[in-house]
Order: structure tokens, then C-alpha cells, then sequence
């Protein structure tokens, strides 16, 4: 069963100087029960992707084509603002990177907690208890006393944790959790990706984990999207990506992390170049200006190649191994 | 050894809480000492909230400090005015964390790169030196014409660099100089800023929570938990055996970018206790996993072992690593 469902997604957005492909044939499943984990850097979609999902494009963007299924047939591109309201929430639900823009500074955190249940058709008592509950499932120590409390009296971790509550009472399928954990120190950032491991298997839902935090990736989601400027370069499991990585731009992105140079240096490795103007798109790869491995097949649209489980990359040397380049 | 650029001696900041007919008062750096040497870069590491900043900010004159003494170049500065200070940030600049920011919106590239020589009323040659800074960053000349808005976070980075060069200082403060940025690119500012420098002989003081960073620039190192450090001392030394639990928690719970890599992972309690109740005896011992009865009753000892101090009852090791 599939959860989310992403065909051949296309965003433009209309600027001063003409139409930019923000999204381009952007095509990946959110299978039932599973994290699926979207990495890339600043201006590769990403966010584009989820407001395309929500149905909240900025008014000169437009879905130029394609189709996000969502629970079965629904065409979430096709329905309108009234039917995507009452999706969002109860269905589909999200978490910020910023807690404190998430919650209303003004009211204390059980009476936001009591308000959203609006819809649940439960006693105020009813909604009060589920939101006590919530919030000791996110372990937030005597969560009793702490409905009563301001945002401003929590910690910028506990914070987090009450946005993550907040988005999981109403049981929704899908979670898009965005960079959740980025403004997080690293002991609360296990912490966060624990507990939303936890809540995830408890309540049965998927979560669309978006981040540009390799090790946060690799260590909480199953499955892994690979996003470079507005196009899905490589798809997999975990495992296929880290271990296995077919595309070059992922290859070489996992190879900047610093966390990967075990060895203290001072010459750390970087991708060279530019993302290339969204306005004029090559007409071949999109990563070929920047590739150590461009061949003159390149200057052609690549295909999504299958190398087999479900693992796929966008490059006609896919099915190649890459060589050991000599130092 | 040469004498160092930069001296903290048991520094304190207080911060003033409540009214005037409740006051109340926190310990946002509780007693903090460093030594900088030229050329060396010292990192600060430690959680949100852990007074990192605050300490910086103290060092650049731009917070006071209640007790203690700061002395830069061999000068005592922390009793110095705000106008006596003026002269002394040409030598000691600050980088600051949010890269686009930290840049006003409405001055060009060109400007935002000059505008310290303006603010120390220095003569310059603009076009000349626009172009000597931003070539020593890594930018293209033609970026002068350029506004904040029209950078990527990396090359805001780059001229939030330029800047703090832009005066030849002898100390930098880079506040978080990596966070928000993507990791292709924090490598990019990692060896900007390693090169800078080994060619200007700069000594750094860099703070971070990404402890990645620390280990591929620093030198020396001090972890800093509610105001105090708990561990200091040489970088490699400290990520190959620390001394203090919670520098152990910090290094093992490192996210790494590896599907297959069991974690022998030490978890900690999430909360962090708050400065207006500060725990007795360790500070650390509410959330310490090695945690036993005299560590909430007695101020742990200072131990030293091969360069590396700690303030522990309990140390990870007692003597030098094999």
C-alpha cells in the first residue's frame, strides 16, 4: 500500500525573466509504515516539493503536469482549496523547523492542543486527557501540569517535541517532517529522531523526512530521495544509497560530509561550480557541468535507470560502476 | 612558546532576571579561563544555551563581564570603554552565525566588504582593496555590484570572511561559521578559512555545536556545559579519549552518515537543567549516566591528564591513553 504517490511532478514558477522549472519529472512513492528521507541542498526543491503536496505554491507557481496520489486515487493536484483544507491536519500533518513559529506564543500550549482537536467531535475533557496523553508520549515530564504552560516556558527541544505532538494527535497518515532537527544540538537530536522512530511505529504512519543532515538520514529513514536542482537524481533504500551510491552527484555529496573524513584534515573535499540557472535548463543532465564523469552521451536527457529493489538514478553511466579514480 | 593573543581568566557573566523588588540574577558564564596563541584556532563546543556565544561576545567587548579579566595582545580590555574598545576591533573581529543576516540588505557586496575601513576611518583605495578581499575569499570581482539577497548562503559566508579580514586582525570570533549551510559547502568555508589562516597567520576562536567541524580545524578545544568548561584540551586528544562524560555523550551521539554503524551510543536524559536552578555538587550529574552519590553533593575536582582537564569526581581514564 502506498501512502504517497509522486508521477512525473512538474513545478514552474513564473518570474520577471521568464518561466523557471522548479520541478522537473519528480517521480518517487511513500510506501505505508515507512520514513522515507529526502536529501539535497539549499535550492534543490525541496521545500517546492512540499508546499506542491500541501497545495500551498506561492501564486506564481503552478503544477505544470503530473500527479501526487494520496491514499489511493486521490489526485491531490485536482482538488481544490476547500477539500485540501480538510486534508491538512487530520491527514496530513507537518513539522517545521522552527518550533517556535509552529505554536501561538500568546496561549498556553494545552489550550492550542485542545483547540486543534476542533473537528474530533470529542468532550472538552475528552481532548483535554488526549493532549495530556500526547504530550507523555512525547516525554515531556509531567505533561499534566505542562498543558498549562507557554511555549516560551519550554526548551527549544521540548518545543520541537510539542510541535511533533501536535501534528500526530489527529493520527494522520502522512507526516512531512522538515529539517525537524536542524536547529537541534546533537545529544536533542537523537533524542528528537528517537522518539519520532517511536511515535511513527505506534501510530502507523509514514513520514516524509526532509533534511540535508546525511547522518540524521541515514540513521531514522528506510528509504532515500536524492534531490539536485529541482530533479529526483537518485532513489533507494538507505542502504542502496549510502553504500551503493550510482548517481555522481550523490556519490560526491556523500563524500563531503565531514562527518565521512574520519581522518582529521585540512583539506576537505567540495563539489566545484554551480547549481546551473533554473530559467535555462540544459538540455542533457542537469549535474553534467559540475561531473568528474561527463561524457559526450551526456549532453542527451538521461534515463531513470533501475538498478533493481526499488534503487534508480538519473545517469546514463548508472548501470557503470564508478572507477577508482588514482590519486 | 610564544605568549598568547588572547588570555581569559575566570571570567563571569551575569545576566539580571526579575524586578527591582525581586531580583534575581543568572550565571550565564560561570568562571571560564583560555589562552588563544597566534596561529591557533580554539573551538568552543557545547549545547544551546551552554553560553558559548555569550562568551564570545564577552571577548569582543560586547557584553560585560562581572568578574575576571580579558587581555588581548598583552592589554587588559575588558574594563576598557566602549570608545578605548573601538581601536582594539581592528585587531580582534567577529564573524557572526546567520550568514545572510549578518549583511544589511541595502549595502552592495562592494560596500559591506569596505565598510570596516570606513567605521575605522582608514584611507583606502576601494576598488583595489574590494578586489584584494574578495579574491582572498574566493569570490569573482564582478560580485562587488552584488546585494546580500542575491547570494547563496556560502557566498554570504564568504563575505561575512571578507569583512573579518578585511582590517588584518590577529584574533577572529566565528560564530557557528559552518551552520545553515549545506554540506558540499561547509567544506568549502572549513578550508576557506584553514587557508586564511596558514597564509595570514590568524589565531581563531571558533564556535560551534557541530563537532564535525571541530575536529577537521581546531587545535585546541573546550567543551562548555552551563556556563562552565568541563573539558579542555587538545582537539585530536580529546575526540580519541575524553576525559568527562558528558564530552563522551557529545562525541557518540554524532549522527553518522552510515546505515551499517552500530551505535554503542551513550543517551542522555533530554533535559537540561536551568540556569536559575543550578544542580549542586556536578553540574552534569542530573542527566550523567556514571553518575553516584558524592557527584550531588561535592564540586568535582579539576584532573589533568597529558594536556587534557576535566572536572570530574569519576574520570573516563586515569591516565594516558595507550
Amino acid at each position: 500500500m502506498t501512502v504517497l504517490s509522486i508521477s512525473n511532478l512538474n513545478v514552474v514558477f513564473s518570474t520577471e525573466d521568464g518561466p523557471l522549472h522548479a520541478l522537473k519529472d519528480v517521480s518517487f512513492d511513500v510506501p505505508a509504515n515507512r520514513i522515507v528521507g529526502i536529501v539535497g541542498e539549499s535550492g534543490c526543491g525541496k521545500s517546492t516539493l512540499i508546499n506542491a503536496i500541501l497545495g500551498l505554491l506561492a501564486d506564481n507557481g503552478h503544477i505544470d503536469g503530473g500527479a501526487i496520489r494520496f491514499e489511493g486515487d486521490t489526485d491531490l493536484t485536482t482538488l481544490g482549496p476547500d477539500a485540501m483544507r480538510d486534508l491538512r491536519g487530520p491527514r496530513i500533518a507537518t513539522v517545521f523547523q522552527d518550533p517556535m513559529g509552529a505554536l501561538n506564543p500568546v496561549l498556553s500550549v494545552g489550550a492550542q492542543m485542545v483547540n486543534i482537536q476542533y473537528r474530533s467531535g470529542r468532550s472538552k475533557a475528552e481532548k483535554r486527557a488526549r493532549a495530556v496523553e500526547m504530550l507523555e508520549q512525547v516525554r515531556i515530564p509531567d505533561a499534566a501540569a505542562a498543558i498549562k504552560r507557554y511555549p516560551h516556558e519550554f526548551s527549544g527541544g521540548m518545543k520541537q517535541r510539542i510541535a511533533i505532538a501536535m501534528a500526530l494527535m489527529m493520527e494522520p497518515a502522512l507526516l512531512i517532517a522538515d529539517e525537524p532537527t536542524t536547529a537541534l544540538d546533537a545529544t536533542l537530536e537523537v533524542a528528537t529522531i528517537e522518539m519520532l522512530k517511536d511515535l511513527q511505529q505506534k501510530i502507523g504512519c509514514s513520514i516524509l523526512f526532509i533534511s540535508h543532515h546525511l547522518g540524521v538520514i541515514a540513521e531514522l529513514c528506510d528509504d532515500v530521495v536524492v534531490m539536485y536542482a529541482g530533479e529526483v537524481v537518485e532513489r533507494g533504500t538507505t542502504r542502496a544509497i549510502f553504500n551503493d551510491p550510482r548517481h555522481p552527484y550523490t556519490a560526491r555529496l556523500l563524500e563531503c560530509d565531514p562527518a565521512r573524513q574520519t581522518e582529521r584534515t585540512r583539506n576537505l573535499p567540495t563539489i566545484p561550480g554551480e547549481i546551473p540557472d533554473l530559467r535555462a535548463r540544459p538540455p542533457g543532465c542537469i549535474f553534467a557541468n559540475r561531473c568528474h564523469r561527463r561524457e559526450d552521451v551526456c549532453a542527451r536527457p538521461p534515463p531513470d535507470i533501475q538498478i533493481g529493489g526499488g534503487h534508480a538514478a538519473r545517469c546514463h553511466l548508472a548501470d557503470m560502476p564508478e572507477m577508482e579514480v588514482a590519486p | 612558546m610564544t605568549d598568547p593573543i588572547l588570555t581569559v581568566r575566570d571570567v563571569q557573566v551575569t545576566f539580571d532576571l526579575g524586578s527591582v523588588f525581586r531580583p534575581s540574577e543568572i550565571l550565564g558564564v560561570a568562571g571560564v579561563s583560555l589562552e588563544v596563541r597566534p596561529g591557533e584556532t580554539f573551538a568552543l563546543v557545547g549545547e544551546s544555551g551552554s553560553g558559548k556565544t555569550t562568551l564570545a561576545r564577552a571577548i569582543n567587548g560586547l557584553q560585560a563581564i562581572s568578574e575576571g579579566e580579558i587581555a588581548f595582545e598583552g592589554r587588559r580590555i575588558d574594563t576598557l570603554s566602549r570608545k578605548e574598545m573601538q581601536p582594539i576591533r581592528q585587531r580582534m573581529s567577529m564573524m557572526f552565525q546567520d550568514p545572510v543576516g549578518s549583511l544589511s540588505p541595502r549595502m552592495t557586496v562592494g560596500d559591506l566588504v569596505t565598510e570596516p575601513f570606513a567605521i575605522h576611518g582608514q584611507q583606502i583605495d576601494r576598488r583595489a582593496e574590494v578586489e584584494r578581499l574578495l579574491s582572498l575569499v574566493g569570490l569573482p570581482a564582478d560580485f562587488a555590484t552584488r546585494f546580500p539577497h542575491q547570494l547563496s548562503g556560502g557566498q554570504a559566508r564568504r563575505v561575512g570572511v571578507a569583512r573579518a579580514i578585511a582590517l588584518d586582525p590577529a584574533l577572529v570570533i566565528a560564530d557557528e561559521p559552518t551552520a545553515g549551510l549545506d554540506v558540499s559547502v561547509q567544506g568549502e568555508v572549513l578550508n576557506l578559512l584553514n587557508d586564511l589562516r596558514e597564509r595570514l597567520g590568524l589565531a581563531m576562536v571558533i564556535i560551534t555545536h557541530n563537532l564535525h567541524v571541530v575536529h577537521h580545524v581546531a587545535d585546541r578545544m573546550a567543551v562548555m556545559y552551563l556556563g562552565r568548561f568541563v573539558e579542555t584540551g587538545p582537539t585530536e586528544a580529546v575526540f580519541r579519549a575524553p576525559i568527562h562524560p558528558y564530552t563522551k555523550a557529545l562525541i557518540s551521539a554524532n549522527p553518522e552518515p552510515d546505515p551499517d554503524r552500530a551505535h554503542d551510543r551513550i543517551s542522555l536524559p533530554a533535559e537540561v537543567p536551568s540556569l536559575l536552578a543550578r544542580p549542586s555538587g556536578c553540574e552534569f550529574h542530573t542527566r550523567c549516566p556514571w553518575a553516584r552519590d558524592v557527584c550531588a553533593t561535592t564540586l568535582p575536582p579539576r584532573v589533568t591528564i597529558d594536556g587534557q582537564t576535566a572536572t570530574c569526581h569519576f574520570p573516563l581514564r586515569q591516565e594516558t591513553a595507550a
